[in-house]
């Protein structure tokens, strides 16, 4: 070894420059792969509508004077019903990938006392329009469905169908059927209680860190009162066809509803599946972004050790030479190469490793990031011996193939 | 000399092309990385009004009750003051001038039978806002204060909307149908669009198009139009009209001060204002929590550069860094490959700071050249930007400081990173390496 480690201390700027490019690509890529991960929640998460492309999403609806009454919707809502081809109609307050309106709130799990943001969708009908899953209980009955609230309903005390991941978060011990969630922290919070539990239903506030609470929603029964921005989720059915129901639904919208909408503020019919490429544009592009960035500075690093690492060898040729005539096999020169990396790099990582730990709380207190998960550091360190390796491949071939006689040149 | 050593450095670059390529390619990398974010922040943060901003102040007071819980991703009520305070602050006219303004949509009704109706942005407000934020008029004059004070219907047209209504005619004295009701036109403005919108509600919308109408505020009031920013009310509220209730705040107000002693005094009065609005019951929070802020000093209060935008700046920054070690580490391994040629100019006699200046410029030559590609790419990622879904995308543009500023990045970069392996080829030592030739 100390014929490894000695000539890296007497020429000190080849080896602490690749160190440096080390640490700095390894600090980079890190945050940059962390920030990519989050922007990948949304996209990855499921949001447990069932094939989004029978569903016609109608939104951005909006009553001239006065909300519409729960009643005048329901009339509007069986009219949808009655198109051909139509399978389902939900009528609701908000819904997933729509972001104009949104109903957030602290629910705090009773019994365990264990708080969570979670979203709400109060709507009738949801479960079936939107084809959520369920994976316990039961779908809310006739009479729950026919609610029709004064206000917009999220004060007001009933059934709930909940996700699995509220579920398991708000109730650990994993029976969540029949127990009570307590919307808001005031003593005459509503209170409500879970009759049904769906595998998946994404909420509809995006921000910066979602990972844990994404799939945190809760469905109330029933047609929100005073509410000015009313949506309508029309499923077609296995036969029907999804764009002729759109055209259908649109005109239907426009007969019942038209003249009684704010003029010059045209409502949206979008197929949910384009609703949500548009509403994760703004993440795909930053998932883009993130890894042309994090591959570029991979590739940056790359090339940079490969340059001074040919230099290094070349400078030394000599000395491989003589090596070689005392006796050294080719696989030995390789080896000590590629092992001096080894050296290089693994010191670079350690301290690329203290710097991304570094950019990182740097991060956290100036953007509401979160930590930067342990499980990122062994993974980046892996990722940059490999790439080192790969970097110092060529240089130590060349190193290798120097024949003997090069010690016997005059110096 | 300088000719020589320009001929000297592209035969150096030519040799190995690969590595040459390798080394503008990155630094344009880095430099176009940079270049983008730096000139999104730049059109961001931009000063809306020169050379009059510097005078433009806007006062904010807090009437909030101190049981009010301000939820932290809602809207700051007190960006916004009451009609009641508003209105106090009209009446004291302690500024130059001093206007109160609110944004709202309404619903154009053309008279032409082939134009269908349709909405657009425009501005309630008081009489000085013309002459306070130097808005000018193509015909046609703003309103006064008596008109004001009578809550006259009359409306001053933007440009473009005047063109869309009545054609090259023009349409002073002419009668506009806005929402439901009528409008004298009594001025024309030239499109009026400053970047960001300081004057509007920045939690509405920051960036946008000008402003197509301007009415007085009392009239809007009396016919209960709608506004387009934010309303919080707090409070018990007499809901007969809550556009003039002290327990809502929307309207944005702006004052005009010429001198740093007027500002004081407008200071003091804001004080003054609160600790009498305390002493009659109306406020509960201390007077203190009164302030004027700048032009400048609102737009960084509201802190209008999303976090996205911010973290990414940070990311090409990094990248940019990475990328002159990188170059830096190329430029060392190239520049020590010559150390026998370095050596035979040394013993020929060429002094130190020849060679300093020879491989300077060797290093000068690859950050020209990865300015031009880095402008490329900053034009490309600016291309990209402008088709994010964000109401900024439309501004990135590059202009002529960005595009200097650009070079000169490209330029101090490279030269950075030329810096040590220059200085490190200079202390070769001759005689050592002219042995081993």
């Amino acid at each position: 070894m100390r014929h490894i480690i000695q000539p890296l201390f007497r020429h000190r700027l080849m080896p602490l420059l690749v160190l440096l490019q080390v640490a700095l690509a390894c600090a980079i890529a890190c945050n940059a792969l962390f920030l990519l991960q989050q922007r990948l929640v949304p996209i990855l998460a499921p949001d447990g509508i069932g094939q989004p492309d029978k569903l016609v999403v109608a939104w951005n609806i909006a009553s001239r004077g006065k909300p519409w009454p729960p009643s005048r919707l329901r009339e509007v809502q069986a009219s949808l019903r009655a198109i051909p081809g139509v399978a389902a109609v939900g009528l609701a307050g908000s819904l997933p990938m729509e972001t104009s309106a949104q109903m957030n709130g602290d629910v705090i799990g009773e019994g365990t006392g264990i708080q969570a943001d979670a979203a709400v969708y109060i709507g009738d009908h949801l479960r079936e329009a939107l084809d959520l899953q369920l994976v316990a209980g039961r779908d809310f009955s006739a009479t729950e469905q026919g609610i029709d609230y004064r206000d917009i309903g999220i004060n007001q005390s009933g059934p709930a169908i909940i996700t699995q991941a509220l579920a398991d978060h708000l109730f650990p011990d994993g029976h969540a059927l029949g127990k009570v969630v307590r919307i808001g922290r005031d003593a005459d919070a509503a209170r409500r209680t879970v009759v049904g539990v769906v595998e998946h239903l994404m909420r509809n506030k995006l921000e910066q860190d979602n990972r844990s609470n994404i799939d945190y929603s809760m469905l109330f029964p029933g047609v929100p009162g005073q509410w000015p921005m009313p949506v309508f989720a029309v499923r077609a059915g296995v036969e029907g066809d999804a764009e002729r129901v759109r055209q259908a639904v649109k005109a239907t919208i426009t007969r019942e509803l038209g003249v009684e909408m704010i003029q010059g503020f045209e409502p949206t019919y979008q197929m949910y599946a384009d609703m949500r490429a548009n509403m994760l544009a703004k993440s795909k592009a930053a998932v883009w972004l993130l890894s042309g960035v994090s591959l570029v500075v991979l590739i940056v690093a790359l090339v940079g050790i490969m340059g001074l690492t040919g230099y290094w060898v070349q400078q030394r040729t000599r000395q491989i030479g003589i090596r070689r005539a005392l006796g050294a096999r080719r696989v030995d020169i390789l080896r000590q190469v590629q092992i001096e990396n080894l050296l290089v790099v693994g010191a670079g990582i350690v301290l690329g490793m203290l710097l991304a730990y570094a950019v990182n709380l740097w991060l956290m207190r100036h953007y509401e990031l979160s930590r930067l998960p342990w499980i990122y550091l062994p993974f980046g360190a892996a990722l940059m011996l490999v790439l080192g390796q790969l970097a110092v491949l060529a240089p130590a071939r060349r190193a290798a193939a120097v024949p003997p006689v090069v010690a016997t040149r005059s110096a | 000399m300088f000719g020589y050593y320009l001929d000297l450095a592209l035969r150096s670059l030519k040799r190995n092309k690969v590595l040459t390529a390798l080394m503008v390619l990155a630094i344009g990398l880095g430099i176009g990385a940079s270049m983008t974010m730096i000139t999104v922040l730049h059109v961001m943060t931009n000063d809306p009004l020169p050379g009059r901003s510097a005078t433009l102040f806007t006062p904010h007071l807090d009437p909030l009750p101190l049981d009010y819980k301000h939820r932290s991703d809602g809207p700051d009520p007190t960006d916004n003051l009451t009609w009641p305070d508003a209105m106090a602050l009209l009446e004291a006219h302690l500024a130059t001038r001093q206007a109160a303004m609110a944004g709202g949509s309404l619903l154009v009704r053309p008279a032409r039978a082939d134009v269908r109706p349709f909405r657009v942005d425009g501005r309630y407000a008081t009489a000085d806002i013309f002459a306070m934020f130097g808005i000018s008029f193509e015909h046609g004059q703003g309103w006064s204060a008596a008109d004001d004070a009578s809550r006259t219907h009359v409306v001053v047209l933007g440009e473009t909307l005047d063109r869309k209504l009545f054609g090259n005619s023009g349409g002073i004295g002419q009668v506009v149908r806005l929402g439901e009701h009528d409008f004298r036109v009594i001025g024309v403005t030239a499109d009026w669009q400053p970047q960001p919108m300081f004057h509007a509600d920045l939690s509405a919308q920051s960036f946008g198009d000008a402003d197509q109408f301007f009415l007085p505020l009392t009239a809007a009031v009396d016919l209960k139009l709608p506004t387009n920013g934010n309303q919080s009310g707090w409070g018990k509220d007499d809901a007969a009209d809550s556009m003039t209730s002290a327990n809502m705040s929307w309207l944005q107000f702006w004052v005009q001060l010429q001198s740093p002693g007027q500002v004081q005094a407008y200071r003091q009065f804001l004080l003054d204002y609160s600790a009498q609005q305390k002493a009659l019951g109306r406020f509960q929070r201390p007077p203190t929590e009164a302030k004027l802020y700048s032009l400048m000093g609102w737009l960084a209060h509201r802190n209008l550069v999303p976090t996205d935008v911010r973290l990414q700046l940070w990311l090409a920054l990094g990248f940019l860094f990475v990328c002159i070690v990188n170059i830096m580490a190329l430029l060392l391994a190239k520049f020590l490959r010559r150390s026998g040629e370095i050596s035979v100019r040394r013993a020929l006699g060429a002094r130190r700071r020849d060679i300093f200046l020879q491989l300077g410029i060797e290093s000068a030559m690859v950050g020209v050249a990865g300015g031009l590609s880095g402008l490329l790419i900053a034009q490309l990622g600016l291309w990209s930007v402008r088709h994010r879904p964000d109401d900024y995308a439309q501004l990135a543009q590059m202009d002529t400081s960005m595009l200097l500023g650009t070079f000169a990045l490209a330029v101090a970069a490279s030269l950075l990173a030329g810096l040590l392996p220059t200085w490190r080829a200079c202390r070769v030592p001759p005689a050592l390496q002219l042995k081993a030739l």
